[in-house]
């Protein structure tokens, strides 16, 4: 069934209008409703409209790979975005041929080559509605607030219900109906919208319970860095500028300052940082000269990713994220972004912006002090200068703990840390970090507990230092000289130790090194290569298009308006029974192209119900069949005495129906 | 094995009976709208991407409103006539009218008719014993499923797809004569079971039905070539008893002289106005015939992949019987089925609408070769003048069969069916030699092969 007079032209104005594309949909609608006033039409063969579904294919092949290209996150979205546009030239194709409808087994390819085994009738479908679903489907990519969307599906699904609607009921009933479903339609919505916002919020709570660290959250629970060990996955790449062969570069991610109950927390919270005409550059500090520089390649995690990066950062350029966010304690975090990420840092080395110590940074908890207190007495730090409390803490730490990844919860101990400490003095650097920050804390230096990953691994595969998972570790920030800078006293030898207790795979390595080329490729040099020649890509689809179209010679036009035609729209005119059949379409029974004169009136004469009618229109069929291909004669009586009576059936027929 | 069969079966046949119901019970409009219901559930999954949610519910409250609508009782009480031609032809459109008096107290509006044929689903074993005559082309998981098989299948039982018909107003008491058409695809028969009612809802998108039970049946005759007669030069021979001996049925009136009784002789043939006077009893002679007889031999051991070329000799059979004038000559038709069959047609026998019947219902025969007609056409060899032959292939059963009937000298056309231009090839190779007149036939190119003289 064909859609409504400017059903699709409006529909496709309403795609245009929402994602932002009106120009084009203005071009489209243009020549879609072009096919209702222009006459000319194609004979288009099953072999034609082949043809134009290949190259809404190719367009739509063309598309996916484009959007997977600049922002495969988005590909979906992109894709949904542009699908009237990809499928117009299939409606088009369909709006002006000569039959109205596709075979339906030009969609499918294996049903096209398969010909022979074919033993199915031939199914033709009148595409319209589905163009139409597909407009409206792609008008949703623009997820408009509000309820504009809303009214307009309403008024398209009773625009396109109304002429399939029952006839043998009232119109007031249809109109009764069709409110109620919009009403509940939109009560329904809103429950629907309601109910997602619950059931996201309870997956995302539970996948980040049992299944993901939370990138943002607030707290860190002692153990948690440790579990992070056991993998040797590679989170990130960086390439330093300054790069000494051999040396360890410590990269922070997030700082806490409150620890209670083994959990060591943070409570700043974030402020946006602005990007430069988002062209991938944040100002996250005051600039300062000379500073120094480090790229780094990395993913997010759930779409969010908290920085590692080097002491105090000036700015970040090259970033392709849509937010960026620091808070007071130099924790710097994205969101959103291509799934492999490059930023370019400048940083000057030194903890010189982080917010100077706040009453938390020196607060112990009850359970721990009495531990700390006899430790701190112990190793006499009370009567210390800062710098000798510094080195006592680091020589006790060196000489009398061991580092290992096994862990003995709190033994008999009351708790984990008073367990590490005195009994097992042995552990891995969270204990380590935490024991320092809480002894310089009870010493009377403010202290933090910091995490972040260990870069110290040069890889010769990809001439860059490559961090892996088990590189993670923690270690205290300490506020000596006016100046906070970190203060790591794991002993050195866990980096060996991590080292053989979780070896590497050459070939996973090869295959991330490969997932990874493949992501730059994609992100950067595809990214750089669209912009710089995309309009060059539309050539091989357009060559595509092109040879497709080639042979578009052998369509047959069909003009109605010919030289010819005129002079015979000037017989219809003269003998009228067009007009008599133009009366009968106009009420419900048109003739099919295929149909002769004689079964059309064959047809509908049941429908018509009148024998009188019958009879009288049959003698006009004669009488126009005799005139239109018997001998040409001039302009006589009888002619005369013939239109004469055809116009009184006319009238008569169009009183009766 | 056999379970899995038995489960894909089994689904199948559901699968048949929900899709059977769907398409009377939803409209196009309903349909799409339960397809916009599910794609904007799947795309519109995140809410906080898309606003297909949106149309997602209005989408799923159009249906549920609709089908509750549709739940509203319909009875109609109608009386229905099919007016049906007496045969149709595979390939040809068959038009036919319905008569529908309106038997209750108000107006019908907007009601659609479907025509109920018989069920065509295939029971297991058919399905299992039959073959899909694109078979062999069909890739290792389409044989697996069987599922071209199935289709296959019902569209063979089903014969032909009949289109909804959208009735006129429905006038109280009054009766209506609408025209229908469809276009055969198998031949058989094609059995009509009933008619349904459908009344579209409201909305537009649900429908209501009620069935009535009808039966009726047309024969689907098989495609035929307008092909010339053969002329096989065959002389009018002698035969015993006349026409009705030719067959078990039928009487000649070539009355040639009178005797006396004999004991045996059958009492219809006594002389009754020489009895009344002589008081004996005499008895009619009636004079031996001598007529043209032929005999139609059709090779029907055909495997179930080479199914085309059987339709295709089964077309030749039939477009010969067609063109035979049946005043004429007697045709015998011989073929192999469970049994041998042999029917004669023509000269007062019965027309050839009986063998166009037998034609029309004949079925490929897996477990014989075309041998078993040996002995059958031995026998009757003495009295035919001619033979025409219509073969699947050219094997050395064939070759034993035609050298049967040359050495019999019986005149005989003898047309060997191949599937493409290389069969075809091969077979004018093998054939190249023979004495008797053969014509290769490749399938779909009938009429260009036979109608050259």
């Amino acid at each position: 069934m064909k859609t409504p007079q400017f059903f699709l032209g409006t529909i496709l104005l309403f795609w245009g209008w929402q994602v932002e594309l009106l120009w084009i949909a203005i071009f489209l609608v243009f020549i879609l409703e072009a096919a209702r006033v222009v006459k000319t039409r194609f004979e288009l063969q099953p072999s034609d409209f082949n043809k134009f579904v290949d190259i809404s294919t190719v367009l739509l092949a063309g598309t996916i790979i484009l959007a997977l290209t600049v922002e495969a996150e988005k590909a979906s979205l992109i894709l949904l975005r542009w699908l009237p546009l990809i499928f117009f030239p299939i409606i088009g194709a369909q709006e002006f041929s000569a039959e109205g409808r596709m075979d339906i087994k030009s969609f499918f390819l294996a049903a096209r080559k398969k010909a022979e085994m074919r033993f199915y009738e031939t199914k033709k479908i009148d595409v319209s509605y589905i163009y139409a679903f597909f407009c409206i489907m792609s008008a949703a990519s623009a997820n408009t607030k509000g309820s504009v969307y809303f009214f307009f599906v309403g008024v398209f699904f009773v625009w396109g219900l109304w002429q399939i609607r029952s006839r043998r009921h009232p119109l007031a009933g249809w109109i009764l109906c069709m409110v109620i479903v919009v009403i509940l339609g939109y009560q329904g919505q809103t429950a629907v919208r309601a109910v997602g916002h619950k059931i996201s919020n309870w997956i995302i709570s539970y996948y980040t319970r049992y299944h993901a660290v939370d990138p943002f959250k607030t707290y860190t629970a002692l153990g948690e860095i440790g579990d992070l060990k056991f993998s040797d996955e590679i989170v990130l790449r960086v390439s330093f500028e300054d790069y000494i062969p051999g040396k360890s570069y410590l990269l922070h991610s997030t700082t806490y300052n409150r620890f209670t109950s083994s959990n060591w927390f943070a409570k700043q919270g974030f402020e946006p940082i602005e990007s430069k005409n988002n062209s991938g550059f944040w100002q996250v500090n005051p600039s300062r000269d000379p500073p120094l520089k480090m790229t780094q390649y990395f993913r997010l995690n759930n779409g969010k990713r908290v920085l590692s990066l080097p002491p105090g950062v000036i700015h970040i350029s090259e970033m392709k994220a849509g937010r960026c966010e620091k808070n007071t304690m130099q924790v710097i975090r994205i969101e959103e972004g291509p799934s492999l990420i490059k930023a370019v840092v400048s940083y000057t080395g030194s903890s010189l912006y982080d917010a100077h110590p706040v009453p938390d940074d020196t607060f112990i908890p009850i359970k721990e002090k009495p531990a700390l207190e006899a430790l701190a007495q112990k190793l006499g730090l009370e009567n210390k200068t800062e710098q000798e409390i510094l080195k006592t803490i680091h020589g006790f730490f060196s000489s009398e703990f061991s580092y290992t990844l096994k862990l003995k919860g709190k033994g008999k101990r009351q708790t984990p840390l008073e367990n590490f400490l005195f009994n097992t003095k042995a552990g891995h650097c969270e204990f380590f970090a935490t024991a320092t920050a809480l002894l310089l804390r009870q010493a009377g230096i403010p202290a933090r507990y910091a995490t972040g990953f260990i870069s110290h691994e040069y890889s010769t595969l990809e001439g860059q230092v490559v961090v892996r998972m088990r590189d993670a570790h923690a270690w205290a920030k300490v506020f000596v000289n006016g100046q906070w800078q970190n203060f790591d006293t794991t002993p050195p030898s866990f980096l060996t130790l991590d080292r053989e207790k979780i070896q590497t795979s050459l070939m996973q390595d090869l295959l991330s090194f490969l997932g990874f080329k493949l992501s730059l490729l994609r992100h950067e040099t595809g990214t750089r290569l669209m912009e710089r020649y995309g309009l060059w890509l539309i050539l091989p689809l357009g060559l595509i298009l092109f040879l497709r179209l080639r042979k578009s010679g052998q369509i047959k036009r069909i003009r109605e308006q010919s030289p010819s035609g005129s002079r015979k729209k000037g017989k219809e005119r003269a003998t009228g029974f067009y007009r008599i059949e133009e009366l009968l379409a106009q009420k419900g029974h048109p003739r099919d192209p295929h149909e002769t004169y004689a079964s059309w009136l064959k047809r509908i004469s049941p429908y018509l119900d009148n024998r009188e009618i019958t009879a009288h229109l049959s003698l006009a069929l004669e009488h126009h069949n005799q005139w239109r291909f018997g001998r040409p004669k001039p302009m006589d009586r009888h002619k005369r005495k013939l239109d004469k009576e055809v116009i009184a059936l006319w009238e008569k027929l169009s009183a009766m129906l | 094995m056999i379970m899995t069969t038995r489960f894909l079966y089994g689904s199948y046949f559901f699968f048949h009976s929900v899709s059977f119901w769907l398409k009377r019970h939803v409209t196009p409009a309903g349909t799409l709208m339960m397809v916009i219901f599910v794609l904007t559930g799947i795309f519109g999954l995140n809410l906080f991407k898309t606003t297909l949610y949106q149309v997602m519910t209005v989408s799923f409250f159009l249906v549920c409103v609709s089908a509750g609508l549709s739940l509203i009782p319909f009875r109609l009480k109608v009386k229905v006539t099919h007016i049906l031609p007496e045969y149709a032809t595979v390939g040809e459109k068959v038009l036919y009218s319905v008569e529908i008096t309106n038997l209750t107290l108000k107006l019908q509006k907007g009601i659609i008719l479907y025509e109920d044929t018989a069920d065509p689903r295939p029971d297991l074993k058919t399905l299992l014993s039959n073959k899909e005559p694109y078979e062999r082309l069909r890739n290792a998981w389409d044989r697996k499923t069987l599922y071209y098989r199935w289709v296959w299948l019902c569209l063979k039982a089903g014969k032909a797809s009949l289109k909804p018909l959208k009735l006129p107003d429905l006038p109280v008491g009054e009766t209506i004569r609408v025209t229908s058409e469809f276009v055969p695809n198998f031949r058989g028969y094609l059995h009509f079971t009933g008619a349904t009612f459908a009344r579209p809802d409201i909305l537009g998108l649900f429908m209501r039905c009620c069935c009535i039970k009808k039966r009726d049946k047309i024969l689907v005759l098989p495609k035929r070539y307008s092909l010339e007669p053969p002329d096989l030069q065959s002389k009018r021979l002698y035969h015993p008893g006349g026409v009705n001996l030719a067959s078990s049925i039928g009487n000649s009136d070539e009355f040639m002289s009178l005797r006396y009784y004999r004991p045996g002789d059958p009492l219809r043939n006594i002389h009754w106005r020489t009895f009344a006077r002589t008081g004996e009893l005499v008895i009619k002679e009636f004079e031996d015939e001598f007529f043209v007889r032929y005999a139609l031999i059709l090779d029907t051991c055909v495997p179930w992949e080479r199914e085309a070329v059987f339709e295709e000799a089964v077309s030749i059979a039939a477009s010969y019987v067609a063109c035979m004038e049946p005043g004429d000559a007697i045709l015998d038709l011989m073929f192999a089925g469970h049994k041998i069959y042999s029917f004669s047609s023509g000269r007062g026998l019965g027309g050839s609408e009986k063998i166009l019947e037998i034609l029309s219902c004949v079925e490929p025969c897996q477990d014989k070769t075309i041998l078993e007609l040996k002995a059958t056409l031995e026998s009757g060899l003495k009295r035919i003048s001619g033979a025409i032959c219509v073969f699947s292939g050219w094997e050395k059963e064939h070759e034993e069969l035609s050298r049967m009937i040359h050495e019999a000298l019986v005149p005989a056309l003898i047309i060997v069916l191949a599937e493409d231009p290389l069969k075809k090839e091969e077979i004018q190779f093998k054939t190249r030699g023979s004495d008797q007149k053969i014509r290769v036939v490749q399938t779909g190119r009938v009429w260009e092969a036979l109608s050259i003289p």
